[in-house]
């Protein structure tokens, strides 16, 4: 039942790509695809129960229903309807797909047709210029990460090759879909090209997919490694720990949301990392109390980030329609013009940066009791990372509260700076929006009941479920009074008075202009300040000059460290390396038989030799 | 027999060295000629005449070779010399005395390496000679500038290999001679056409000059 | 001797003879009605197989060589057949065309047959004749620069082949047997006693020889130049049909060697391999004409053939010839619709093709990932088959190198399809006719995708 869920978006996408050009039909085969698909999925995974895949398959079943939905408004008028649908679909069938697969070459297979499927949906405004660099970049990193697969799967076979260098192989090829720290270059490039849909369905659920294969693939080749759960902890670990921290720094220092929103994905796969890399510790040292608080922690933070993300970046999605530009600079008043994508969005914001009592805070805390728990231990090597866990986690919650408090405030709040013009919201893409985090809500209440059938035969998970009711209940309160306050007692005490409305209070000024409003930047600018060591942020800056200066400008920007200091030069050594190789081929004959003879003399003396 | 031998064999070393040191085109091309007769030649010298009188197919191969390595190569490329008015090689990448030098130090290696070779029924100076001139082709065709020199050292070093074969007492059959000699036919006379071409083309034959396909900044 | 191999040598020399005597009329229908008459021989000479002392017919490769070489040049007429008409050739070309194209299928049918190792040296010098004057087709001054380069680098080439062929007798005759002539069966026959000495030297000649010819560098250096001022149809001809053939010649040498030598031969394959993936990898990064690019990216493929073969055998070697020639052929046949539409080879000033011809560009974008090896191309099962083979050091040079090809040429693919329109100035019609030929090729190639994972797939579980 469940394969069939994947089968039947497939034959979905090759419908719609038939449909070519009669847009309406193509959108409605598609969103049928992935309505169907999803209902056969969760259907199958009630009836199956397959384990660890049913959970890496959830965030697609969920979204890609949303994400067609909110696609049906997004990519009218824009390109072709028939490829954006057929493909679309054909991208969600190989995401339900992989983690159905056993064998590792066919996995392989439909990995990289992933990468292909998902590439032509980023390149899919392949009009515009900067997208050339974008849409090389991810499909260097597929292959990349199907290059890396491929020796993976060749070493595995070699009596010599298995060890860490096997191991680190399959992790970075694994990694390079996940979102590891150096490895996350495509991330901050491709989510912002993507239509938003798209995005939302690849940052939810794709990524994701990176953690199957290294739990499914690369752990079982790990068994002959010396004490194979303590390398997989701490690698998952530490790289976890970068991760998120490099992730939410550069994410605050974005000015494009999407791009906020990317590096933000990446922060939140460096914490599902560290989860991981908790429960081998845990494993390791057998401790199972932190192992139970450390899945729980990585299975909720999977489902809240699928969750959560995906309405950010459809809200980002409505954002883009109607403004036309993602520059959290020059945006503002939106919680005016599209109030309903403006409070789905704070409302995710605030699930994301995980404050209490939604449903991110629950994932949060899990892993924060695991960290406790480690340092409660015995053990040296659990103390350690549960510091670790816990000083890295708390720094990045800080500063994900910064990043996103910008988001919201710089496009929501406020007055337009200098947006003049803006689409009203479409109905199509805000109840995906309402949907998915009814969804986050419900899931805070559905923790306990799950994880206390699931785990209830294993006494030292008590604690865990019991803290899980606890958190459940004070949510519910707090829903409560706060349903109680926003709606009962607002409605009593404006019912029959006048409703008056008046400007944005505007701090007091005489002549107030919206561009004297704090932007997105200045509202991070001394937390910049405080990494810059680590962001280096590039500024510009034409100061104004004279007694009645006319014109100063100031720009600032966070490129990303890994292409700045790492991939751009490494790039551009091989491009030395080959510029100084054109010369062999100089265009004189002379030169070419000549290197033939040396070759050929070469060739004989190595004869004569051997 | 074996004085003939070795004086033939000596000859064309001798015309390796006489084609590397000379300038003016016709008289290479008269070098390359006797270099074909004298391969048209040698086989009768090397067979065993005690066994017997060679048959047909011997004595057609033989006039074939003369036929087409002496008469009818060279008089294809003196009539492409004539066309693209051509008479000397003027300015080589190597100088006159550097090739010389070369192509001496060449031959002496040839002779010092072939020592260490014991061939039976082979005659001593054979490998050095082929060897020389296999190396006196390719050098002159790395290191002169004209097309039309080029491809005469294309045919010398198809004598040497030639000389090889028959040095050896190498029978590879009738037909496979027959389409060797056709193919080195048509591929010179393929050349000629071409080095017209060229002379149509560019004004020049000077194949260093021929450097619009190439990779590199500067030449694109 | 069997009456097919014959008929199908003979009969393209008899369609040359019409062509000249009609000087370029009809020559399409010559060179369309001789693709399939040979064709027709072809099949039937691979059903009833013989062998003789020239030509023969034994073994499954050659074969497979003969099939894949008669369907590649039917597809090319085809598609000349068109693009004759499109591109409004003057007769005189057109008789050029029409009597070496059947000349060149005529030699490389007779490499393939051959069965005496002078009589291929003879085919494989044929082919080179042949094949320049169609270099020449455009008629401009790089077409003859890249023709004169060709010539007399292939020639010195095949050169060193003749006396590698010649050592190789020499080795069997020191090694104490007698032969009358060079046949391949009688070599395979007594490999064990040809002396080592010599068979190294005569291996040594015949790889710098025909891989001059296969385009293994450093002994590529005309490849690039000749294959992409060709037009886009003689290209593919030389690329995807001509590049097997010289490799059939250096199989043939491998082949014969004695038993201790197995391992020298293999070595010298993998470092001749690795050397021309490397120099095709740093030539297509900031390669700035398309063609150019393609030529390497074919040099490429040739050094993963050749590291094949010295590791993984014979049946995964033809296998990747065979995807690598659709492939090709799709490819240089979309870059000759490209320099039809846009007037110019060069990458930069190429832009926007995804609106201007969009079923050039998504077959070419399809292509070049078909042939970087992304599954679902069947190459993706040959290097995957190549990296399981390999030592690790290997393993890890190929992964890089093959990543640094990727890299370039899809940096080029892109920056001419996404965008908008350049500075060329593009007129696609006549281009977006001549899609089909190049669509078959690259359906072929998903056809054989699947063949391979059936057949080859079991070994990758």
């Amino acid at each position: 039942m469940i394969y069939w869920s994947a089968g039947i978006a497939a034959i979905a996408g090759v419908l719609a790509l038939l449909c070519c050009r009669r847009g309406n039909l193509a959108g409605a085969v598609g969103v049928a695809g992935t309505v169907i698909a999803a209902v056969t999925g969760l259907a199958g995974i009630c009836i199956s129960q397959p384990g660890l895949s049913a959970l890496f398959m959830l965030p697609t079943l969920i979204l890609a229903p949303a994400g067609a939905f909110h696609s049906l408004a997004y990519i009218k008028g824009h390109g072709n309807p028939g490829i954006y649908w057929g493909f679309f679909n054909l991208t969600a069938a190989t995401m339900l797909a992989l983690p159905l697969i056993s064998d590792f070459v066919p996995f392989l297979i439909v990995w990289e047709l992933m990468g292909i499927f998902s590439f032509v949906l980023v390149m899919f405004n392949y009009k515009a210029e900067e997208l050339k660099r974008v849409a090389w970049i991810y499909l260097l990193a597929c292959e990349a990460g199907g290059l890396l697969l491929m020796l993976f799967w060749a070493l595995a076979h070699k009596a010599e090759g298995s060890g860490y260098l096997l191991v680190v192989i399959g992790m970075a090829g694994f990694g390079l879909k996940a979102g590891f720290p150096l490895l996350h270059l495509w991330l901050p490039e491709a989510h912002p090209a993507a239509p938003a849909p798209v995005s939302a369905i690849m940052s939810g659920a794709m990524i994701n997919l990176g953690f199957w294969g290294i739990l499914n693939f690369v752990f079982p080749e790990a068994v002959l490694l010396h004490s194979p759960l303590a390398f997989f902890g701490w690698t998952l670990l530490i790289l976890g720990c970068i991760g998120s921290l490099g992730g939410i720094i550069f994410a605050f220092a974005q000015d494009n949301l999407k791009r906020l929103l990317a590096y933000s994905s990446i922060e939140n796969m460096g914490i599902i990392s560290m989860a991981l890399g908790s429960v081998f510790l845990a494993a390791h040292s057998q401790h199972t109390e932190m192992l139970i608080f450390a899945g729980l922690g990585f299975v909720f933070h999977i489902i809240n980030h699928a969750l959560l993300k995906g309405t950010l970046f459809l809200g980002a999605g409505q954002v883009y329609c109607s403004t036309g530009t993602l520059s959290i600079d020059k945006m503002g008043g939106m919680m005016k013009k599209t109030p309903v994508t403006g409070s789905c969005f704070t409302l995710a914001s605030l699930g994301i940066s995980g404050l209490p009592p939604f449903n991110g805070f629950i994932g949060e805390l899990m892993i924060y009791l695991a960290a406790f728990a480690g340092i409660c231990s015995n053990s040296m090597m659990l103390r350690g990372a549960g510091i670790l866990c816990a000083l890295v986690l708390s720094l990045t919650g800080a500063c994900a509260v910064v990043a996103f408090a910008k988001a919201v405030g710089g496009t929501f709040l406020g007055e337009s700076r200098q947006i003049s013009e803006c689409g009203k919201e479409s109905p199509w893409m805000y109840v995906p929006m309402i949907v998915l985090l009814t969804l986050a809500v419900l899931s805070v209440f559905a923790a306990p009941l799950i994880f206390g059938f699931l785990l209830k035969d294993i006494a030292v998970a008590k604690n865990a479920v019991e803290i899980l009711w606890m958190t459940a209940i004070f949510s519910a309160v707090f829903y409560a009074l706060c349903a109680w306050i926003f709606f009962w007692r607002r409605y009593v005490l404006v019912r029959g008075k006048e409703n008056l409305s008046g400007p944005t209070w505007d701090c007091g000024y005489a002549k107030p202009s919206a561009r004297m409003e704090y932007t997105g930047s200045a509202v991070v600018q001394a937390l910049a300040d405080l990494f810059n060591g680590f962001l280096r942020i590039r500024r510009k800056v034409e100061p104004p000059k004279g007694l009645f200066p006319e014109k100063a400008s100031f720009e600032w920007e966070a490129p990303d460290g890994s292409e700045r200091f790492f991939w751009a030069p490494l790039f551009k050594f091989f491009a030395g390396i080959s510029d100084r190789v054109h010369k062999f081929q100089s265009g004189y004959l002379h030169m070419y038989v000549l290197i033939m003879t040396i070759a050929l003399i070469a060739m004989i003396v190595w004869a004569i030799l051997c | 027999m074996n004085m003939t031998v070795s004086l033939i064999l000596t000859a064309f070393m001798a015309v390796c060295l006489l084609l590397s040191a000379s300038s003016r085109l016709l008289h290479c091309i008269r070098m390359v000629a006797l270099q074909g007769v004298l391969l048209g030649v040698l086989p009768c010298f090397m067979w065993n005449w005690e066994s017997g009188v060679p048959g047909g197919e011997f004595w057609f191969s033989s006039f074939i070779n003369i036929a087409v390595k002496g008469v009818l190569l060279p008089v294809m490329l003196v009539r492409a010399m004539h066309k693209a008015g051509v008479k000397r090689e003027l300015e080589p990448l190597a100088g006159y005395s550097w090739s010389l030098l070369i192509i001496t130090v060449a031959g002496a290696l040839a002779l010092w390496l072939s020592r260490s070779l014991e061939l039976s029924g082979v005659p001593v100076l054979a490998v050095p000679a082929a060897a020389m001139t296999v190396f006196t082709g390719l050098f002159i065709i790395i290191s002169r500038r004209k097309a039309i020199t080029q491809a005469l050292g294309f045919l010398a070093f198809e004598n040497g290999i030639a000389l090889f074969g028959v040095a050896m007492h190498l029978e590879y059959g009738f037909f496979v001679e027959l389409g060797i000699l056709l193919d080195v036919l048509v591929l010179v006379f393929v050349m000629g056409i071409a080095v017209f071409q060229i002379s149509r083309e560019f004004e020049h034959i000077d194949a260093d000059r021929l450097n619009l396909l190439t990779d590199t900044e500067e030449g694109k | 001797m069997n009456l097919f191999p014959v008929l199908s040598i003979t009969v393209p020399l008899l369609t040359a003879l019409a062509a000249a005597l009609l000087k370029g009329t009809y020559c399409r229908t010559l060179l369309l009605s001789g693709s399939l008459l040979h064709l027709a021989f072809i099949l039937k000479s691979v059903e009833l197989r013989f062998s003789g002392r020239w030509i023969g017919l034994t073994s499954e490769y050659e074969a497979t060589l003969l099939l894949l070489t008669s369907l590649l040049y039917l597809a090319v007429t085809v598609y000349c057949a068109f693009w004759l008409k499109a591109e409004e050739t003057s007769d005189k070309s057109k008789m050029v065309l029409g009597i070496c194209l059947p000349l060149f299928l005529s030699t490389m049918t007779l490499v393939l047959f051959s069965q005496n190792y002078g009589i291929m040296w003879v085919a494989i010098e044929a082919t080179t004749l042949f094949s320049a004057p169609l270099i020449l087709f455009h008629r401009s001054g790089r077409a003859l620069e890249a023709m004169w380069k060709y010539l007399l680098i292939c020639s010195v080439g095949i050169g060193l082949a003749l006396l590698g062929t010649l050592f190789l007798a020499f080795a069997a005759r020191n090694g104490g047997v007698v032969l009358h002539d060079l046949q391949i069966a009688e070599f395979l026959k007594i490999k064990n006693s040809l002396d080592p000495g010599w068979y190294k030297a005569a291996f040594v000649l015949a790889l710098a020889g025909y891989g001059t010819k296969m385009g293994l560098a450093p002994f590529h250096t005309w490849l690039p130049d000749a294959h992409s001022e060709a037009p886009g149809a003689v290209s593919a001809l030389l690329s995807a049909g001509l590049l097997n053939c010289s490799f059939v010649g250096i199989i043939r040498f491998a082949t014969a060697a004695p038993a201790a030598l197995g391992n020298f031969c293999s070595n010298l394959l993998i470092v001749l391999g690795v050397i021309s993936l490397a120099t095709a990898a740093f030539f297509i990064i900031h390669q700035g004409d398309f063609k150019r690019m393609l030529a390497y990216s074919s040099i490429e493929h040739m050094g993963i053939a050749a590291i094949i073969f010295a590791l993984c055998g014979m049946d995964l070697t033809i296998a990747h010839l065979c995807a690598h020639s659709a492939i090709k052929m799709a490819l240089f046949l979309l870059a000759g619709n490209l320099l039809l539409a846009c007037g110019t080879r060069q990458v930069g000033k190429v832009s926007g093709l995804f609106t201007l011809m969009p079923r050039n560009a998504i077959l070419f974008l399809t292509g070049t990932l078909l042939i970087c090896g992304v599954p679902p191309s069947p190459l993706f099962v040959t290097e995957l088959k190549l990296l399981c083979s390999a030592p690790l050091w290997l393993a890890l040079t190929v992964a890089v190198l093959l990543f640094i090809v990727f890299a370039g040429m899809t940096k080029n693919v892109l920056a001419m399809t996404m965008g908008k329109q350049g500075e060329a100035e593009v007129d696609a019609a006549p281009a977006e006719k001549l899609i089909w030929v190049p669509a078959a090729g690259l359906i072929a190639a998903l056809v054989l995708a699947v063949y391979f994972w059936t057949e080859f797939g079991g070994m990758l579980k």
